[in-house]
């Protein structure tokens, strides 16, 4: 099979790289830039660091201090408002998923107009933006290496996102000291997010070698730090592993994508307002396990990222079935609670079957099911 | 054959004889390193009757080759306690050249507390004269008095009152070809004050009736080479900015990367450092009648000198310098070029090195002694210096006493000398530099600035240092280093040259093998004077704190530092 690695950001990384980041965006011929971020961010210190850096580098800075999760539609056309008159000629994000995806979506309607709900979808030919450069400080989204932005429409109800160039960062800055101070509810959210990105696409019909590499190398890092972050919030070996490897797991989903779980994730996210890692979270045993009957190769290779042995003349269904049980195991061990224990009734949590088939990721699905299939891996995720 | 001048200021007396066969293709650095390891116990005090002081030319002197007439001072430093090279431009090895002169040995102390000059007539007559009509003066009044007494054609090395008052900062000053302004310094390790120890407050030499005839084994072949390096520098330094600014371009280079140094090592950026910057330095010279592209030695052709004068356009100082500019300026927080080259001045004036002092000066600063920015409070204590003040003593003894007496933690020094001009998080080569070379923190010991992939990464930095120290101890030993950059293409010829002047192999390992035994002389040196490993390594807070321009610290392997020198 043919397949192709076209996506790719140039990193900065290490701790204390956030600091590099003037001379960085000099380097790229920007003389006044947007830094978007959100008001907790702002207690942390770190935006007043990131704009004192870019200022000493001789480096115009305006905030956009409002951004809100799940981004939504009308902020992200105010904010780009707010750029357009500003006149910036850069866009730097700080901050976690939201921040970086209302940048990216903000570079969207610097020279396309607005609204930007007619761009969702993928988008070969919209006009180029400004220089991006993601800062993260999450370990999860991995939204400074993809071409993505995930946004809320407001009219809808909805989640989708555009898929374009534009949203490409031109570069991203990882500096794993950023992550410090997340509470272990968040470290783990997170995490599993990246674990989601990196397991899903592992085993999506777009996945190809590199792809694969930067995958199991997420998946191992996570599988050996996750819990180590977990439980000391302060080890640096550990918070530098999972930054890492939520941009490996980034690198791996924007070139081969993601799909069922991502779509059982949407959907739990828009009906029960639960965040996104931890929506990832919930079915992703049972995903694997409906993946590994074509990829069985593949979901082999997470057990042994996990490091479970699998017997040589193991059938897809041991396979499938290990999987799910290491991967609850892995989940429930970092305290992401089931269905049930988060007070959702179980006929309200099979409703959304249907909708899960409507999701955009759904058709990158490793081969195509049922909303009753759905509907029967979310009933075993309900209170396991 | 090449002559040595023996003084021993024991008994006062002056001999010259040949120069040993095994010096005689030796000159500047290496010629320093063999001599002082046979004939100075490494653990002598510096400013004791066994320390002795030298003076060398270097390995081309006299000949036509770019730049051959620079001048090492050598002996053990006061400030380092190892051993010290400091080599400087000016007039006065071409005039030891034109006399046949490659050593001068200065040992012993003098029994009384007589100032004495060490004068060389033109006939190459040397004679201690008594100069303590001289004591207390500083070198523009001494030069002026020196030109009144014997004329102006001669050349004058020089100590202020700095060096009579035996400051581990002082400098020893040599007179600018031409102009002969004392504004050339033989600046680090303090050498300044072993002169002051010897009672010898200057050495005056005239130029020679008749030159010295350089016994070349092929001048045929060495007027060929010669003229073709000449040419191959001439060609490359027009488009030298050293040549057509001065060293204060590099600034331009520097301080847009946090590599040029601002509040103490702060790793910030500064914001006006166009203020003491390239054009602003230039508009200065403009419109002031001031000069650049001047030859501070016969034969330069990079020319990186200057004549800086003041609003009036009256002079103020010369040879004015980026590590001048960059320490007094950025690392003080001060932008105004003007006061900038007031302190050079005074610094050339009552002799000191400006980079230990600069460094002494951000001391007082840090601890809160004067504020930041504050030009006139520099200027003050720097007067303190002149006068010998109490404190003025103090600063005298460089940037580490200095800050420990204040209490100041953040102090940039290696082996007790104060870092140049380059944070070593943003050029960590120069940091390994700072941190391996015999001569202490020091720029001109193998400053590798562009020449690694990443200046502020790791990859390549510690070879980039090996080859760069290897080549400088070489350079150091022949010529001028603003020259070695414009010929490094032609590095092979040198010794083909060698070869031509004194005979033996044209192999280029001569010329290297020049270099890697000076530094291990060197070290060794160092090794027996008491110094460890330890004495190889920054200051703590470069590995702590990050550069806030790059976030950088200075992360370079100890091991890497340990194996710089494995040849």
């Amino acid at each position: 099979m043919i397949t192709s690695y076209e996506q790719f950001v140039p990193i900065v990384m290490g701790c204390g790289s956030m600091l590099r980041t003037g001379l960085k965006v000099r380097e790229l011929g920007c003389k006044k830039v947007l830094v978007t971020h959100g008001k907790n961010l702002k207690k942390t210190g770190y935006v007043d660091i990131l704009v004192e850096n870019l200022e000493s580098a001789g480096i115009k800075a305006v905030c956009f201090d409002g951004v809100q999760p799940d981004p939504p539609d009308t902020m992200v056309e105010e904010a780009a408002e707010f750029a357009r008159k500003e006149k910036i000629d850069g866009i730097v994000a700080i901050g976690g998923g939201s921040s970086m995806d209302t940048a990216k979506a903000i570079n969207v309607l610097i020279n396309n107009e607005p609204p930007i709900i007619q761009y969702l979808g993928v988008q070969k030919n919209l006009n180029p933006g400004v220089p991006l450069i993601c800062i993260p400080t999450t370990s999860g989204t991995g939204s400074e290496v993809t071409t993505m932005t995930v946004i809320t429409c407001t009219s809808l109800n909805k989640k989708d996102s555009v898929l374009s160039p534009v949203c490409l960062p031109t570069l991203a800055i990882l500096d794993p000291e950023l992550t410090l101070g997340l509470s272990p509810r968040m470290t783990a959210i997170t995490a599993l997010d990246a674990l989601a990105h990196a397991v899903e696409s592992l085993t999506g019909g777009q996945a190809n070698p590199l792809s694969d590499a930067l995958a199991r190398e997420a998946i191992r890092l996570i599988a050996k730090w996750l819990p180590v972050a977990y439980n000391d919030g302060s080890n640096i070996k550990a918070r530098e592993n999972l930054m890492y490897a939520s941009t490996f797991a980034g690198m791996a989903f924007t070139n081969a994508l993601v799909h069922i779980g991502h779509s059982i994730a949407h959907v739990l996210g828009a009906q029960f307002d639960i965040p996104h890692g931890m929506a990832c979270a919930i079915a992703m045993p049972e995903v694997i396990e409906y993946a590994a009957k074509t990829e069985t190769e593949k979901v082999k290779m997470i057990c042994e990222c996990f490091g479970i042995e699998i017997d040589e003349n193991a059938d897809y269904e041991i396979i499938g079935a290990t999987a799910k049980k290491t991967l609850r195991t892995f989940i429930k061990s970092v305290g992401i609670p089931n269905l049930k224990e988060l007070g959702i009734s179980l006929e309200d949590t099979l409703n959304i079957a249907p909708l899960v088939t409507q999701d955009s990721g759904f058709a990158i699905a490793p081969y195509r099911i049922t909303a009753s299939k759905v509907a029967e891996m979310l009933k075993s995720a309900y209170d396991a | 054959m090449w002559s040595k001048l023996v003084v021993n200021m024991d008994n006062l007396s002056i001999s010259r004889v040949a120069l040993e066969e095994e010096f005689q293709d030796l000159g500047g650095r290496s010629l320093i390193a063999q001599y002082l390891i046979k004939n100075v116990p490494p653990t002598c005090d510096p400013l004791g009757e066994e320390n002795v002081l030298l003076f060398a030319t270097g390995i081309f002197a006299g000949t036509r080759f770019a730049t051959a007439n620079r001048l090492s001072v050598g002996g053990k430093s006061p400030l380092t306690g190892g051993i010290k090279e400091s080599n400087v431009g000016g007039y006065a090895a071409t005039l030891l050249a034109e006399h046949g002169i490659k050593l001068i040995t200065i040992s012993g102390l003098p029994k009384d507390d007589n100032l004495r000059i060490l004068y060389i007539d033109k006939n190459g007559n040397a004679n201690l004269l008594d100069a303590n009509e001289y004591k207390g003066i500083n070198n523009y009044e001494f030069v002026e008095k020196i030109h009144e007494r014997f004329g102006k054609d001669l050349a004058t090395i020089s100590i202020g009152s700095a060096g009579e008052r035996l400051y581990k900062c002082s400098s020893i000053q040599v007179s600018e070809y031409n102009s002969g302004h004392p504004s050339r310094a033989a600046g680090r390790g303090g050498l300044g004050a072993v002169m002051g120890s010897k009672g010898i407050k200057g050495i005056v030499i005239e130029k020679p009736e008749e030159k010295y005839e350089i016994p070349y084994k092929d001048k045929e072949k060495f007027e060929e080479i010669c003229l073709k390096l000449n040419r191959m520098i001439a060609e490359s330094a027009k488009k030298d900015p050293f040549h057509n600014i001065g060293t204060i371009s590099t600034i331009e280079v520097t301080a847009p990367n946090g590599i040029l140094p601002v509040a103490n090592f702060s790793g910030k950026l500064f914001k006006d450092y166009k203020k003491v910057g390239a054009n602003k330095f230039m508009e200065n010279l403009k419109t002031r009648g001031g000069r650049n592209k001047i030859p501070c030695q016969p034969g330069c052709i990079v020319q990186c000198s200057n004549c800086y004068n003041d609003e009036n356009g009256n002079y103020l100082t010369s040879g004015f310098e980026y590590e001048t500019i960059a320490m007094f300026g950025p690392n003080c927080l001060i932008s105004d070029l003007d006061a900038i080259a007031k302190m050079d001045r005074i610094c050339d004036d009552i002799g000191v090195d400006t980079i230990e002092t600069a460094n002494a000066i951000a001391m007082c600063m840090e601890a809160g002694k004067i504020n930041w920015s504050d030009a006139d409070a520099v200027l003050n204590l720097l007067n303190e210096m002149a006068e010998g003040t109490e404190f003025g003593r103090l600063l005298g003894q460089g940037c580490e006493a200095v800050g420990k007496s204040l209490g100041v933690e953040r102090i940039p020094v290696v082996k007790h000398q104060a870092m140049a001009a380059y944070d070593p998080r943003n050029t960590k080569g120069t940091g390994i530099t700072y941190a391996t070379s015999p001569m202490g923190a020091d720029h001109t010991a193998g400053l590798t600035m562009g020449r690694a992939f990443d200046d502020s990464g790791r990859t390549a930095q510690a070879y980039a240092s090996n080859k760069l120290q290897v080549a400088i101890a070489f350079a150091d030993s022949m010529m001028c280093i603003m020259t070695f950059a414009n010929m490094v293409p032609g590095v092979p010829l040198l010794a083909e040259m060698m070869a031509a002047l004194y005979g033996g192999s044209s192999d280029f390992s001569r010329v290297a093998s020049i270099g890697v035994k000076t530094l291990l002389t060197e070290r060794e040196f160092n090794r027996r004077a008491g110094m460890t490993d330890a004495d190889d390594r920054l200051p703590d807070f470069f590995y702590k704190e990050r550069s806030f321009a790059t976030g950088s610290k200075f992360d370079i392997h100890d091991m890497e530092l340990r194996t710089i020198f494995d040849f």
